[in-house]
């Protein structure tokens, strides 16, 4: 047909309205979301300011070894009292949903509240390790009881702020719990740090560590276990 | 597309919040009414997968509720909804997209067209927190649409909305329900009585009434009746009959009850509503 031709019969005649639209788009198959491209698209929704201190223990350990390797010692002592603070706002993160009254708006979804809560463990979970381990292994190689002490002396503080985190968060609804998370972490943080440095770090110590670190994993896990098994009902109904 | 519930029992501890329900929902509009604390809020979970029932089974043509297909079929609007106090509208909704297992792309478009249907548009970019209640009930009400759901459950959705909102909305339930289940939740009775092809009436726990609007008001009809009478009167006729509005007028007091016989000389029988029917079941627990 001609151009002119075309032209003038749509301006000549209304195009009629189009029947079915509706039902023809819901027909076509749209791709979905992979659990794995789930968890990616997660990442964007991590809050920035876990990122923020995540990046300045790295940037603060990195700096250490390249301009002061001396001090590494003490940065070993400074990052296990801000790490305790990186594992609160982890927990916050996790249990955020909880936290704003979006449990329920979750649960309902495809991906639901247990698959969100495990894509930001994944994601979280990942990237705080990946921080100790890097700090532990920049900083392990400069002070005198090497990488995997340094870990421990780091990770302690973390995983013991994380189960006590977790317990109120299983126990305590909503923002209040975060408050008490955050009281955790500053006692937890404070505690390493008022114990004279020397002391904390010498080998008889090392055992004291591994108990806290294990009460810590417990604690964590006997939390979650609660809150995904045991708790589920009871929760959603005290929620309203 | 059939929405069976199979005996569904949900305690807590002694408390049975519902109670062997069994139901089997097509393609339309459902209507739960009920008291507070009646069980609607525990059915309506229970149908979301939110809630395990302590017995009995609800499934979708075959598909159980606990599958990721079924919440794949689900939009849910719960009675009370946060949101993440950073987010803006349209932040919202994609996050509620991505949950929905809903690629950016298609969920950029799905929002735009949501927002502009519950007429947000033009606040998609502004925080939640600065919304209104009738606002952030349109946005929950656009994000329970968000994966064009086959079954969907929404539990006081005109809650905060006013009247223009509240039609709107009524009518977009009214359009969906044509190809889709929908149940709806709501103590405002005339919502019900608009659009729901069937109603469904709840009382402790348990499903009292099923049926057509024309059915469920049978129980009442021939039985709701109008008069004036004097204020001692009046009080005498209120605790002899459920009454279920009462007016003065002047010296005189306008009651509207229900009574199988004549109440008085000068009572006028008139048409029963569905707001009758409710009020004639749970006045008295209200109160």
């Amino acid at each position: 047909m001609k151009l002119n031709l075309k032209n003038e019969i749509r301006t000549a005649f209304e195009p009629p309205e189009p029947k079915g639209r509706a039902a023809f788009l819901a027909a076509l198959p749209y791709p979905k979301l992979t659990y794995p491209e789930f968890v990616f698209s997660q990442i964007g929704y991590i809050r920035k300011r876990v990122w923020f201190v995540s990046a300045a223990v790295v940037f603060a350990a990195v700096r250490t070894v390249c301009a002061i390797p001396e001090e590494a010692k003490f940065l070993v002592w400074l990052i296990a009292a801000i790490i305790p603070f990186l594992a609160m706002l982890t927990t916050v993160e996790i249990s955020r949903s909880a936290i704003y009254g979006m449990s329920e708006l979750e649960a309902g979804c495809r991906f639901s509240l247990p698959q969100v809560t495990g894509a930001r463990m994944i994601i979280l979970g990942i990237c705080n390790f990946a921080v100790i381990i890097t700090v532990s292994i920049l900083l392990g190689n400069y002070v005198p009881f090497g990488v995997a002490r340094s870990a421990l002396y780091i990770f302690t503080p973390y995983i013991v702020v994380s189960g006590i985190s977790f317990m109120i968060f299983s126990k305590v609804k909503g923002q209040e719990a975060a408050y008490l998370s955050a009281a955790a972490a500053l006692a937890v943080s404070l505690a390493g740090t008022i114990i004279p440095n020397r002391g904390i770090y010498e080998k008889p110590m090392v055992n004291l560590y591994i108990m806290a670190a294990c009460l810590g994993g417990t604690l964590m896990a006997a939390a979650q276990i609660k809150k995904l098994l045991v708790e589920k009902d009871r929760y959603l109904w005290n929620e309203r | 597309m059939e929405l069976k519930i199979d005996r569904v029992t949900k305690k807590y501890g002694s408390k049975i919040a519902c109670d062997r329900i069994s139901l089997t929902l097509e393609k339309g509009v459902y209507g739960l009414l009920g008291a507070n604390g009646a069980g609607k809020t525990t059915l309506m979970r229970m149908i979301c997968g939110i809630l395990d029932p302590s017995s009995g089974s609800i499934s979708c043509d075959g598909t159980d509720v606990s599958q990721e297909e079924y919440r794949e079929l689900l939009g849910y609007l719960p009675q009370d909804f946060g949101y993440y106090p950073e987010f803006t509208a349209q932040d919202f909704m994609l996050y509620i997209a991505a949950l929905k297992g809903i690629p950016k792309s298609r969920a950029k478009v799905k929002t735009a067209e949501l927002l502009e249907m519950v007429s947000l548009k033009n606040e998609a970019k502004k925080k939640i927190k600065t919304f209104s209640g009738g606002m952030k009930q349109r946005l929950g009400i656009a994000q329970a649409l968000l994966n064009d759901p086959k079954i969907l459950v929404l539990d006081e959705p005109t809650a905060g909305l006013d009247p223009k909102e509240r039609i709107k909305f009524r009518n977009i339930i009214s359009r969906m329900g044509a190809d889709r289940i929908i149940l709806l939740s709501t103590h405002i009775v005339s919502d019900i009585e608009h659009i729901a092809n069937t109603i469904l009436i709840m009382k402790d726990g348990q499903m009292i009434h099923e049926g057509s609007l024309e059915d469920i008001i049978a129980v009442i009809r021939d039985k709701v009746w109008e008069c004036s009478v004097s204020c001692n009167e009046a009080d005498e006729y209120g605790a002899k009959y459920p009454v279920i509005n009462t007016r003065n007028e002047g010296d005189m007091v306008f009651l509207r009850l229900v009574s199988v016989e004549k109440p008085c000389e000068g009572a006028e029988n008139v048409e029963a509503s569905l707001e009758d029917l409710y009020l004639y079941y749970f006045s008295k627990e209200e109160d």
